[in-house]
């Protein structure tokens, strides 16, 4: 489903270039639960961005399924995110303002759904998350732990055949952490395709696969 | 459309969490918004609005004029209207207006009121159909026609308590000299259209004024015509001018006269255009002040949202779908800033009614309409655009990931300050634009006060009287009843002192006589011209214009003597350079003594006064004594030592019992007067200092905002120096070198902009250069003190960082 090839970046510094991603070579089958891990500044997240579309300014060659990314304008870039990835936040970055319901309601309204039709797939969403009698609610009003769920419940609303997922359980106690890995399984073995940063080792085991980045270059591929 | 649906909806919900910010903002927009659409109502019921006639655009006014000497606004005789009117082709329909007042009677009421004999094409130039009854035809307009009169609805309702039976009823015009039958009742909308005709209660037709017809020099008249259609101006100016040529041969009168026809638009906001447009630009700078406070507000604002706009990128949303919210955030702050600022503008019209209502020409006509709606709805979209366009372009160039990778939201914010500086430089750089104009209008108005008037208007009361023309024929029994009034005047207690004029200084002086050295030919030489009037003797005593040489006239001077005239320095230094001309005879014109010249000796040299315009120079004059030529109508002047107007009943008893036909008018102070003559200055000048003072405002509050967050965002900086030892000078000096360097870039700007833009005030300044160098420097280093000021509050605040929270709290 993704191929990385030859995938470098680099920040400009005073003293010349500095890499923060070195010749990544990576192929990503879809139903894969990927976990990258490494120390702070190894380039994690920097790679999950680049997989996201929202990093620009890389070299190299990236294909997701049939699109040759390096080749696409951002705008065209930006479509393909919509078509192929969710996103779930280390820190949840619900928006305030939004209700639950809006906040799983906003993404889909990015990709030009009618209005009755998403109207089913936030409820049908509520449902499935077990959120329903929180759909009113502002996620000032949630638990941390709460509000994670409703992140990935806003990321695999709109039925992404990716899931990104930075650090989704940092900001949350060991329980609810272990709930969110819970659930992330529960959507890789329903067929979505997941790739997750994280520190904690335990959490790593959720998925087949994991890649070890240390200053910008893989160490370890346990493919 | 759901979606757009769904911004607003988050907009309004976003807007209701922060009530002061939205406060702020729509209110400060309203300011804007309000001001611009107050004055574009101004200019569009003054200046864009048509007159309130049908097919307006076709009606002019047809002057005399004498392009030799560069006049082309004299009055028309009756004479040579009659002429045109019989010979111009390119006229549908023309007619003529003598304003005037008189004393007006109808059963035991009398009063004086403003008249005018008019002729029944002017009636139908202006396509006015009266309330009831009929307007003037043909047959009234010949000398010794029907004398018929028409009423205003104002007087109607007035003196003939709306009686509906007035048709057919007598009126007594000047104590019987005219008896008048009502022919109708004008409509109560009818405006009369110039000065000339500004308040008339009664229009008398053009028969009753036989006296008019006899001299083809006695030009009183003021001409109104309507051109036939497809006929352009150019068209009819060379058809009249032609026959004003032709009328120079055939009249002697004539010599030297032309015509000139001026669109009546033209003519009815003459001398306020010019200021209008200029209130108008101004306001717009200030919406554009207002836009920028705006945009700075929503940039800072934008900062703690960054982290949201980069959520939705992340989520999916195009830079289309984040600038579409951005703008319609600011749309709605502008439609509610448009709503509150048309309140304001219903409001602020009201206001300029009440307060100019006299002076400014068609301010009756003020309204809002949809021409103004349209403009306000119009200025709202722009201000939407120039408002939301800087944080839109922010948000085209935020980078997501940044933001994202960051927990706090003070991390982009370097380019966004960069920005927000700018903005401050223009609010300073435009706010010191309209400061500076409004600097040397402040200056121009305080040499227009300063300006030598060589009168004291202290204490001193005017009134016109009128004598009924019936009763006071004969000039003995006028010469008697001025005489016996200046003595029961005189005795009044609280009076000081007590003098008449046939015209006061700053009214529309009309009446110019023609004057001869003496031992000359009689004929009229045109460059040897004074203005003329008859006073009483203590005239000048009362206002206090001070003797330069000789004397003031005295009981010697009165009726059966030799005549005597007092003439102004310019007069005599223009006429007798370098000699003394006390004692010197001159002979006056045409217009009195059946056409024989009197002789007249210079007894004394008064100052020079300003008597027509304060702008405007000073001309010779010439004052005989009222008693040598007693007018019908004068012009009282008295000099208190107490509150003139607490006068104003024993001066009406004292008249009532020497002859209670005799009218009082026009009751005012002389200070009044020449108050009244600085109306327009006043006017331009206390509107662009309210929109220089809000400019000011919003720029101190611009630069404020920005260094208040400024200094927020480098709180954890400032904490560390602190803790490393920096003292508190050091930080205010941090703080403020950026304050000042903000104010000197916009000073700089803004002195370049005003050194280009106030060039176009030299016509409407007084007395000073458009770049008058005290205002050039006194203006920015005021207006940088100010900005200072802002300054040091949020530098103040920094020095007060307590390094331990401060570093705490990042």
């Amino acid at each position: 489903m993704i191929t990385l090839k030859d995938i470098e970046k680099t920040y400009e510094t005073a003293a010349g270039y500095s890499f923060v991603l070195r010749r990544i070579n990576l192929d990503i089958k879809e139903g894969d639960f990927v976990t990258i891990m490494g120390p702070s500044g190894a380039g994690k997240t920097t790679l999950l961005n680049i997989i996201a579309m929202l990093d620009t300014a890389w070299k190299g060659q990236y294909h997701l399924d049939k699109h040759a990314v390096h080749e696409l304008k951002q705008k065209e870039r930006m479509a393909v995110n919509r078509q192929y990835i969710g996103f779930v936040f280390q820190n949840f970055n619900l928006l305030e303002n939004l209700t639950v319901y809006e906040n799983i309601d906003i993404p889909l309204s990015y990709r030009n759904i009618k209005s009755s039709e998403r109207a089913g797939i936030v409820c049908d969403t509520l449902d499935r998350f077990g959120i329903v009698g929180k759909k009113d609610l502002f996620p000032g009003q949630l638990s941390g732990g709460q509000q994670q769920l409703v992140g990935i419940a806003r990321a695999v609303a709109a039925a992404p055949r990716l899931i990104l997922a930075d650090e989704p359980t940092g900001n949350l106690h060991s329980s609810q952490g272990k709930e969110v890995m819970d659930l992330l399984k529960q959507l890789n073995q329903e067929g979505t395709t997941i790739i997750q940063v994280t520190h904690n080792e335990n959490y790593a085991t959720y998925g087949n696969r994991v890649i070890q980045l240390e200053d910008g270059l893989f160490v370890e591929n346990t493919a | 459309m759901d979606t757009l649906l769904n911004d607003i909806k988050y907009t309004i919900r976003r807007l209701l969490k922060k009530p002061i910010f939205t406060l702020t903002v729509v209110l400060t927009l309203a300011i804007g918004i309000g001001a611009n659409t107050t004055m574009f109502s101004v200019v569009n019921s003054i200046l864009l609005r048509p007159l309130p006639y049908p097919d307006s655009n076709r009606l002019v006014m047809v002057w005399e004029s004498q392009p030799e000497r560069g006049k082309f606004h004299e009055l028309v005789s009756v004479p040579n209207y009659l002429e045109w009117q019989q010979q111009c082709k390119s006229f549908e329909t023309m007619g003529l207006a003598l304003g005037g007042e008189m004393n007006f009677a109808h059963g035991q009421k009398s009063c004086r009121i403003k008249v005018a004999g008019a002729s029944s094409g002017l009636l139908s130039a202006f396509g006015v159909k009266p309330l009831f009854g009929r307007t003037f035809n043909i047959d009234d307009d010949q000398p010794g026609g029907n004398s018929v009169a028409l009423l205003s609805h104002s007087l109607w309702q007035n003196q003939f308590g709306s009686d509906p039976k007035v048709i057919g009823q007598t009126i007594k015009v000047e104590g019987g000299l005219m008896q008048c039958t009502v022919i109708g009742v004008m409509p109560a909308d009818f405006q009369p259209f110039n000065d000339n005709c500004k308040g008339v209660q009664c229009w008398l037709s053009l028969g009753t004024m036989e006296w008019a017809f006899q001299q083809r020099s006695n030009r009183m008249g003021s001409v109104v015509a309507k051109l036939k259609s497809g006929i352009s101006l150019d068209q009819a100016q060379a058809e009249i001018e032609s026959t004003a040529k032709h009328m120079t041969y055939q009249y002697p009168e004539n010599k030297g006269y032309s015509a000139k026809i001026v669109p009546l638009m033209d003519e009815t906001v003459k001398g306020i255009g010019a200021s209008l447009w200029l209130l108008l630009a101004a306001v717009g700078l200030l919406l554009l002040i207002v836009c920028v406070n705006v945009a700075n507000l929503l940039l800072t604002r934008l900062s703690s949202q960054e982290r949201e706009m980069a959520v939705r990128t992340a989520l999916g949303a195009s830079p289309w779908r984040l600038i579409r919210q951005v703008f319609v955030e600011s749309l709605i702050l502008a439609c509610l800033g448009g709503l509150i600022g048309v309140l304001m503008a219903f409001m602020g019209c009201r206001v300029l009614y009440l307060w100019m209502g006299e002076h400014i020409p068609r301010i009756h006509e003020l309204s809002i309409d949809g021409r103004v709606l349209g403009f306000t709805a119009m200025i709202c979209l722009v201000s939407c655009v120039l408002f939301g366009s800087v944080p839109a372009l922010r948000i085209v160039g935020s980078e997501v990931l940044s933001v994202l990778r960051n927990s706090s939201n003070r991390s982009v914010t370097s380019r966004c300050r960069i920005l927000q500086d700018s903005l401050v430089v223009m609010q300073i750089s435009m706010a010191l634009v309209l400061l500076i104009s409004a600097g040397l209008l402040g200056r121009s108005f305080i040499s227009l006060m300063h300006t030598e008037l060589n009168m004291k208007p202290e204490n001193v009361l005017t009134f016109n009287i009128g004598l009924p023309i019936g009763s006071y024929r004969e000039n003995q029994k006028r010469s008697d009843f001025l005489s016996q009034l200046d003595a029961e005047l005189q005795a009044l207690p609280g009076v000081q002192n007590a003098g008449a004029t046939s015209q006061l200084p700053f009214m529309n002086w009309n009446s110019v006589g023609f004057w001869v050295l003496e031992g000359l030919p009689l004929e009229p030489d045109l460059e040897a011209k004074a203005r003329y009037q008859g006073i009483s003797p203590d005239y000048f005593k009362t206002i206090g214009t001070p003797l330069v040489k000789g004397r003031f006239f005295d009981e010697r001077d009165k009726q059966g003597t030799e005549g005597k005239i007092i003439i102004n320095e310019t007069m005599a230094q223009r006429f007798w350079p370098e000699q003394n001309p006390i004692g010197t005879r001159i002979g006056h014109g045409v217009q009195f003594g059946n056409g024989v010249p009197s002789a007249y000796e210079i007894v004394g040299i008064v100052a020079d006064a300003k008597q027509q315009t304060l702008k405007g120079e000073i001309q010779p004059e010439m004052w005989w004594l009222n008693t040598q030529h007693p007018p019908y109508h004068v012009i009282y002047t008295i000099k208190t030592d107490c509150n003139p107007s607490s006068l104003m009943p024993s001066i009406r008893k004292a008249l009532a019992q020497m002859d209670n036909t005799v009218t009082i008018s026009d009751i005012y102070t002389l200070k009044e007067r020449i108050s009244g003559v600085m109306s327009h200055e006043r006017f331009l000048l206390i509107l662009n200092g309210l929109f220089s003072a809000a400019s000011l405002l919003l720029a101190s509050l611009g630069v404020y905002g920005v260094m208040a967050y400024a200094v927020s965002l480098r709180r954890q900086e400032i904490g560390i120096r602190i803790a490393l030892g920096a003292t508190r000078n050091t930080v205010l000096g941090l703080v403020l070198k950026k304050g000042v360097f903000l104010a000197g870039i916009g000073s700089i700007i803004g002195i370049l902009g005003a050194w280009g833009v106030t060039r176009v005030m030299d016509s409407i300044l007084y007395q000073i250069n458009p770049l008058d160098p005290v205002t050039f420097s006194i203006v920015p280093t005021s207006l940088i003190s100010i900005t200072l000021l802002a300054c040091y509050l949020p530098a103040r605040r920094a020095t007060k960082i307590d390094p331990m929270e401060a570093l705490r709290y990042e």
